[in-house]
């Protein structure tokens, strides 16, 4: 068949459901699927998230990144070397929180470490396990990711 | 009316709708989300969010400098 011939569809063979409009397309329906969620967590709690991750990493210039998953028997081993993954370790801050180990580990680079002395570090993690208790992972999330901002502190004028 | 139809009308009828509103609030929903509770299993896939780089200023630098060795200099852990 040569391009743009248009071809004929017989209604009588297409499948329940489909029909031929009067333009000369197929139409057809099909039957909805529900998906299950990835995550326990409602579209509301994922924008939080999200924005608590943009505004610490603009406020401070940092690298925010938060890691939700298992880390392994070695949880910290394991944290570093996702730390080294980053596109800047130097200015990365990364939070990995593994519900299944229930283990949290805030990693800091060279110039990030500079700005967010790991006394502060441990205060956000203090906070956030306090949250996680309670089973509430985002809320921890967002509100040790502002701590370790406020701790951070604004992005040096170059 | 007698008692039997009162009965049937006034009692047997409400308990029945209720009854249907009570099942219907018991079905299971394929997009229901499960609420996470401390100790249990995780088990789904690993996520690593990062800032939404349209949120970030323009001289945000994300160049990939090349490191080697540790780069972790500190940081902090907890456990629940």
């Amino acid at each position: 068949m040569a391009t743009g011939e248009i071809a004929r569809v017989d209604p009588a063979d297409l499948p329940l459901g489909s029909a031929v409009t009067t333009s000369g397309r197929v139409s057809a329906a099909q039957m909805y699927q529900a998906h299950p969620p990835a995550l326990p967590f409602t579209p509301v709690q994922l924008a939080a998230l999200d924005e608590a991750i943009t505004l610490a990493s603009r406020t401070t210039g940092l690298d925010f990144s938060v890691y939700l998953g298992a880390l392994g028997s070695d949880t910290r081993a394991r944290a570093v070397e996702l730390h080294a993954a980053t596109a800047r370790p130097s200015h990365a801050v990364l939070l990995a929180v593994s519900p299944g180990e229930r283990a949290v580990e805030v990693v800091t680079g060279e110039e990030s470490h500079r700005r967010l002395a790991d006394r502060g570090a441990k205060l956000a993690v203090m906070s956030m396990v306090a949250s996680f208790k309670e089973g509430d992972l985002v809320g921890g999330l967002v509100s040790g990711l502002r701590m370790l901002t406020d701790q951070a502190g604004h992005a040096p004028r170059t | 009316m007698t008692i039997v139809e009162t009965v049937l009308v006034f009692a047997l009828i409400p308990l029945a709708i209720y009854g249907v509103i009570t099942l219907l609030t018991l079905r299971p929903k394929a997009t229901r989300i499960a609420r996470y509770r401390p100790g249990q299993e995780w088990g789904y896939a690993p996520v690593w969010w990062s800032a939404n780089p349209g949120g970030l200023p323009a001289d945000h630098h994300t160049e990939t400098a090349p490191v080697s060795g540790p780069t972790a200099r500190g940081g902090a852990r907890g456990n629940w």
